[in-house]
């Protein structure tokens, strides 16, 4: 089977385009065909093995529909004994990675995420998909290229972004700056910044990372605070050209200096939670439109923006697509223990709010797997773009998680252990995520028993969160703002909402109104 | 004028073969192979024709047409380079490639300014030059990118990444190249065009390999053309060489000079080059049309063979053999169509057996014929997206298969079949002319496939039974008394598989579910066996395996395997209508008789001796067997045991709630009754009082809080209340005695206007048992006392009877059941616990 490579070198575009981005052109009857398809080969896999024979219980699955009625949705609890223990006797299929991501909330720090050999193929092929469509201006289009030079800008191996540039060695020719083996030797700010002291001397014309990481590198360079001192010598005439225009620019004209202005990106992919905040940031900085893609380290990828930017379109045959929507979440949310019922990709509606569940395929470990991701559907077409399946943007975490930036994710009890840690006698409290113009933040709101000084309180929660919570510390570090906004509400806010409501306000993303109420 | 010399005539003919080839390439289909070589010929072609005029007096001048040739000369190195990467599946668009471009600026401006070649003269047919510094300075990079596009191919073939077959004589060609261009380096040498010469067999090589190696498609017409000019020229060169010799023979040796005898003597001779000619004829034609001419006597005698077969597998394996032969394919297999999947049905190439080669009916593969799609190849399996559906073991078995080309075999436009045709013997590319070929030789079978098809399908309806696709009784008989009548096996065990409680499962469900499950049945046997035992439809209910060669143990093994699955399917299934088990009874041929009745008596001794001691039993035949005859009373016995235990298990329930203590009894009490008033047989009013006793078995399994709760219950509560007559069969159909009261337990909330649970069905359709108990059941429950309401009196119950017949109850029955309560028989039961009504 021909590689990619081979099809750049021969330069058959038609070709790659309908191998790697044929799926655009589906119905969504024959997407859910693939779909059930796919499904019904992991069922049975699932049946061969102890793993898929506990979560799916003894009922007879033969069907789609049998599947969905009788599977309960699960979480990684559901897992951790087999993942966190490596046993790869119980699992559907071999793994050939086991890639790793935190836990926040979790019994363990870590979770594990088998990879088999054909998702693995599955996950590069999805990834390239995204990568190609970076540079796509319309269907059938694209300049991606062998020798591509390469920033990429996510985490390290063992997380899942840091297998990318290994998997597709086998794939295609790129230039990473800065290259693999270097990198293995920095921690993942260094190769940061070197891969863009790279891409100042030889170009670069992909980029592949966290958004909020993309908007602080070009900050940090419009501000001149990352901007070396050393002499910066291009390696060709193209970069050489465009440092000269840059001087002109700032040296003589005067003019603030924007990445823009040293890069020409064919294309930038950007993941994260919060990277449609980040777009246009990104857009003004870089002068590229970031293509979103929305994926995690449990289901792989999940889905991609196309080339007019506007949705994400789901990959057919990486993860089962179910969907759980708002009103049975709520409603589990009333009743303990209630099994929200779930549609399909095929049901979805415009407009409406739906939590993702994902069954892995070729031979996964996730069966109706719930990886707390709330998705808007916004039309059951791109009818810029011409694709007949159902679009959707991504919202955020599930209500209970305060997911900054795709940096941290602080949790109840993160935040609890913070505000006792503290020692500032706070017992009534509520933190919500709250957005900026261009970032996200989280708030504290507090009752302060012992009259302790505003900043004081803020300072010391902030310090605890950053000693708990390495992640949170990034934030700090690497985006260069404190996250943290403070409200002291009035000394019994707290009894007199639950005396109002019957009912505690949540300690976690309370709702606006909730909010509002409490401080009356 | 032109005058042709020593010196010219070479460029000339080099010249003239490089405009074949060229035109051979552009009429081929375009690929990176063909455009990087059109290049190299161009530059050939300008080098050539440049030299050639160079050595003649056409005007303007000797260095003009040697300026020309430059431009030629110059370009081959780095062309031949690019060619190089080209054919070894390399990178072509390189640094060193596009320096050489530069390169050839930098020596064209050398060229033109005469550093070059500072002079060249062609004088009295002799050529002489003078070199300039860009000559030398080009000598070595030129040679330099000859010997790199030489090293590249020796390269790649020494690391095995490209075959010696594929870029043997391309490395031959090239080596030519280095050596001319050496050469070169001697005005002496040079001035002959060796160099061109060299060049022009290396291109002559070249094409050969592309031709051979079917790196480009060449064009029939081209091809003809070729064929024409290549017999031209050699019969050219035959005729001159006999005229020219024998005319020099002529005249030198014997002296003859007069012309009229010479032509005389020599117009013989051209009688004597006639079969030289034809053998020239056959040769270009053996060359060019050789595979063509084959696959036309294949596809004869494919046509002659199946017009004379009507036998199936015959005709897949010519079919298949005929494929192989004509596209030289490493293997060839066809998949036919049955009723539910594609399976293997020849193989140009043995297969393993316990390969099972089968595709489903939604295979992408076949959703993309029922497409109307014509061939597919292995590319668009690999990167179409209908293929995204492939799963890994589908993928893996296509691989396995080395599927390079899959062929549809379509009847009236519907496909039947396919063929997977794999890669070549020397693993080159298919050609258009070839699955052309394949389509016709299939097409011309497709109508013959069919027909055999239909052919086999009707013998094998004859022999086999319609709904579970086992042979039938009278096949049986025939084949099982052949082998024994032949002594075709020394043992074998004959096992008579028979369901139990069969009758109820159909009375219960309908016929088509009783059809369900005895497919379903059928699947499960078929699951337990292998090809070897022979699987018969040998009753309505009843089944025979017959299991050659096996010792009786290892019959037993085998059969009880079955009766496991079944009972795993159904009885221990989660889905409580699921009742079914089966008994199996075993004799041995050699070891219980020697004649089929024998075997067949015996083993429905043994299927009865399990149905007598519980079913769901797996019985080998054995002779004075203590459990021979199971004496009836202590089946009796048995089912005593069992019946008082559900006694005390209703009795639990209906003690729950104390004011329904004792309903089991009474409904017990009233159901035999009613039975016993419309006249119903003794059997049948066991069965009912029985079924009394246990209607609300099910009750064990709901909750106190719902079961006792006063007042109305929720619709939740409701539809868990309703879930006891689901549990009840659940339970009760894990006795083996008490089975028959399946259909009337599941049947006591059932409304005869369909309205009632679980099942909605209504009128004659329910159970007539079940409609009695359900208006004993009724009328109990309304005569009871409850904490919020006193019991119904007599006559408001039978008010209440009256007034639900037809919609809720059997209105004949409800008749029958008041004319027991007003002539007093209901007062002589011996109910209990309805002060109420007993007081009445």
């Amino acid at each position: 089977m021909k590689t990619l490579r081979d099809m750049l070198r021969d330069q058959e575009y038609e070709r790659i385009w309908k191998a790697y981005l044929g799926f655009l052109d589906l119905s969504i009857d024959e997407f859910m065909d693939i779909q059930n398809r796919l499904l019904l080969e992991q069922i049975e896999l699932l049946k061969q093995c102890r793993l898929g024979q506990k979560l799916l219980g003894g009922a007879r699955i033969r069907t789609v529909d049998d599947f969905r009625r009788h599977v309960p949705l699960t979480t990684y609890d559901d897992y951790a004994d087999t993942l966190l223990n490596q046993r790869s006797e119980d699992l559907p299929s071999e793994p050939l990675h086991w890639v790793q991501t935190t836990w926040r909330g979790g019994a363990q720090p870590i979770k594990l995420a088998p990879y088999s050999k054909s998702m693995v193929e599955e996950n590069t092929k999805m990834f390239m998909a995204s990568l190609i469509l970076s540079t796509s201006k319309g269907r059938g289009h694209f300049t991606l290229r062998n020798y591509d030079k390469f920033l990429y800008g996510m985490a390290p191996r063992p997380y899942l972004t840091g297998y990318a540039p290994y998997i597709l060695k086998h794939e295609v020719d790129f230039e990473y700056l800065p290259s693999t083996r270097q990198a293995e030797e920095l921690s993942f700010k260094e190769r940061n910044i070197v891969g863009f002291k790279l891409a100042i001397k030889k170009g670069a014309d992909l980029f592949y990372g966290v958004s909020s990481v993309l908007v602080k590198i070009g900050e940090s360079f419009t501000n001149g605070t990352t901007s070396s001192r050393t002499l910066v010598v291009p390696s060709n005439p193209k970069q050489a050209w465009k440092m000269i225009k840059a001087w002109w620019k700032k040296r003589i004209k005067h003019q603030p200096l924007l990445p823009k202005d040293l890069f020409e990106f064919k294309g930038i992919v950007c993941g994260g939670t919060d990277s449609d905040t980040y777009k246009s940031q990104i857009e003004h900085l870089f002068g590229t439109t970031p293509l979103e893609i929305f994926g995690g380290t449990e289901s792989a990828g999940v889905a991609t923006e196309t080339w007019s930017r506007n949705g994400l379109t789901f990959f057919p045959d990486v993860n089962f697509l179910e969907f759980i929507p708002e009103d049975e979440m709520k409603r589990e949310q009333e009743q303990a223990g209630y099994q929200p019922k779930t549609v399909l990709l095929s049901d979805i509606r415009p407009g409406e709010v739906y939590e993702l569940v994902i069954t892995k395929l070729r031979g996964g470990a996730f069966v109706r797997y719930r990886i707390g991701d709330v998705l808007r559907c916004i039309g059951l077409a791109n009818e810029t773009d011409q694709i007949a399946l159902p679009q959707v943007k991504y919202l955020d975490r599930v209500n209970n998680i305060i997911d900054l930036a795709g940096f941290t994710r602080i949790t109840k009890q993160i935040m609890g252990d913070a505000i006792k840690l503290s020692e500032l006698g706070i017992a009534e409290w509520t933190a919500c995520k709250e957005f900026g113009e261009d970032r996200t933040y989280i708030h504290v709101y507090v009752e302060n028993p012992e009259q302790h000084d505003h900043q004081t309180i803020r300072e010391r929660i902030n310090q605890e969160l950053m000693t708990i919570d390495s992640d949170y510390r990034d934030v700090n570090l690497m985006l260069g703002y404190d996250p943290l906004l403070l409200t002291e509400v009035a000394s019994g806010s707290f009894a007199r909402f639950e005396q109002a409501h019957n009912n505690r306000i949540s300690r976690i993303n309370p709702s606006q109104e909730d909010l509002h109420q409490l401080q009356a | 004028m032109i005058v042709l010399t020593q010196y010219n005539i070479i460029p000339l003919i080099a010249f003239a073969l490089y405009s074949i080839i060229l035109v051979i390439i552009l009429t081929s289909n375009r690929t990176r192979l063909s455009r990087a070589f059109s290049f190299y010929v161009v530059a050939m072609m300008i080098w050539s024709i440049g030299s050639f005029l160079m050595k003649t007096d056409v005007p303007p001048s000797t260095l003009f047409w040697n300026k020309i040739l430059q431009i030629g000369f110059v370009s081959v190195p780095v062309l031949l380079l690019r060619f190089s990467y080209v054919l070894t599946d390399d990178y072509d668009r390189r640094g060193i490639v596009r320096f050489g471009y530069v390169v050839f600026v930098v020596m064209m401006v050398f060229t033109f300014t005469n550093n070059f070649v500072r002079d060249a003269s062609y004088v009295n047919g002799v050529f002489e030059y003078e070199l300039g510094i860009g000559a030398y300075l080009f000598a070595v990079i030129g040679s330099g990118y000859s010997i790199a596009a030489l090293a590249i191919m020796i390269k790649k073939t020494y690391d095995r990444e490209v075959a010696v077959r594929k870029v043997g004589l391309v490395i031959i060609g090239l080596s030519l190249v280095v050596i001319g261009g050496a050469l070169n380096l001697s005005p002496t040498i040079g001035q002959y065009g060796i160099d061109i010469l060299f060049n022009a067999f290396n291109a002559l090589l070249i094409t050969y390999s592309i031709y051979r190696n079917k790196f480009l498609e060449i064009n029939l017409v081209v091809k003809r053309g070729l064929s024409v000019t290549v017999y031209n020229i050699l019969m050219f060169a035959i005729y001159a060489a006999v005229i020219i010799s024998s005319f020099t023979i002529i005249r030198y040796r014997f002296g003859i000079t007069d012309m009229t005898t010479t032509v005389l003597i020599m117009a013989p001779l051209f009688f004597l080059i006639e079969p030289l000619r034809i053998i020239v004829q056959r040769f270009t034609q053996h060359v060019f049309y050789r595979r063509t001419a084959d696959r036309q006597i294949v596809l004869k005698q494919f046509s002659d063979l199946i017009n004379s077969s009507l036998e199936l597998d015959h005709i897949t394996t010519s079919l298949a053999s005929a494929v192989q032969d004509a596209l030289s394919a490493k293997e060839v297999n066809i998949l036919l169509k049955n009723t539910n999947r594609y399976y293997l049905q020849s193989s140009s190439t043995p297969r393993d057996q316990s390969d099972d080669l089968h595709f489903s009916l939604h295979h992408p593969i076949i959703s993309w014929f029922d497409k109307g799609n014509n061939l597919l190849l292995k590319t668009q399996i690999d990167n179409h997206v209908m293929f995204k559906g492939l799963w890994d073991r589908e993928k893996e078995q296509i691989r396995a298969l080395n599927t390079e080309i899959i062929a549809p075999i379509r009847y009236n436009e519907r496909l039947i079949g396919f063929v997977i045709i794999s890669e070549r013997n020397d693993e080159t590319p298919y050609s258009l002319e070839e699955t052309e070929f394949l389509q016709t030789i299939i097409n011309n079978a497709a109508a013959i496939i069919e027909n055999a098809k239909t052919i086999e399908m009707i013998q094998k309806q004859s022999i086999t039974d319609e709904l579970t696709k086992f042979y039938n009784h009278r096949h049986f008989q025939e084949t099982a008394n052949q082998w024994i009548q032949e002594q075709r096996y020394r043992r074998f065990g004959l096992a008579i598989i028979d369901i139990d409680q069969f009758k109820i499962y159909n009375d219960l469900y309908g016929h088509a579910s009783g059809d369900l499950a005895l497919k379903r049945i059928s699947e499960i046997i078929a699951g337990a066996t292998t090809d070897n035992e022979m699987l018969v439809r040998y009753g309505g209910e009843e089944f025979v395996v017959l299991y050659p060669h096996l010792k009786p143990e290892e019959v037993f093994v085998k059969a009880d395997q079955i009766r496991i699955a079944v009972e795993r399917e159904f009885l221990l299934s989660d889905d409580i209508r699921e009742f079914l088990t089966v008994s199996v009874g075993i004799a041995n041929y050699d070891v219980n008789g020697n004649t089929l009745e024998e075997l067949i008596t015996k083993a429905d001794q043994a299927v009865m001796e399990g149905k007598q001691s519980g079913r769901n039993k797996t019985v080998m035949y054995r002779e004075n067997s203590e459990h021979k005859n199971v004496d009836a009373g202590v089946q009796d016995k048995i089912r005593d045991a069992f019946v008082s235990s559900i006694y005390a298990l209703a009795a639990t329930i209906d003690a729950k709630d104390h004011y329904t203590y004792g309903h089991s009894n009474n409904v017990a009490l009233l159901s035999e009754a009613l039975a016993r008033k419309a006249g119903f047989g003794d059997d049948k009013i066991e069965v009912v009082r029985n079924a009394g006793l246990l209607h609300d078995i099910g009750k064990v399994g709901i909750p106190e809080s719902v079961l006792s709760k006063p007042g109305f219950l929720s619709q939740e509560e409701y539809e868990i209340m309703k879930s006891h007559v689901t549990q009840s069969i659940n339970i009760i159909k894990h006795i083996p005695n008490l089975i028959d009261t399946v259909p009337i337990v599941i049947s006591h909330h059932e409304r005869y206007d369909g309205k009632g649970y679980p099942r909605g069905i209504k009128g004659e359709n329910i159970p007539v048992l079940g409609r009695v108990i359900c208006i004993a059941d009724a009328f109990d429950a309304m005569t009871t006392d409850r904490p919020y309401r006193k019991g119904l009196s007599l006559e408001q119950a039978i008010f209440e009877l009256k007034k639900n017949a037809g919609s809720q109850f059997d209105p004949m029955l409800v008749d029958l059941f008041i004319e027991l309560a007003q002539s007093g028989e209901l007062n002589l039961l011996q109910l209990e616990n309805r002060p109420s009504f007993n007081g009445a």
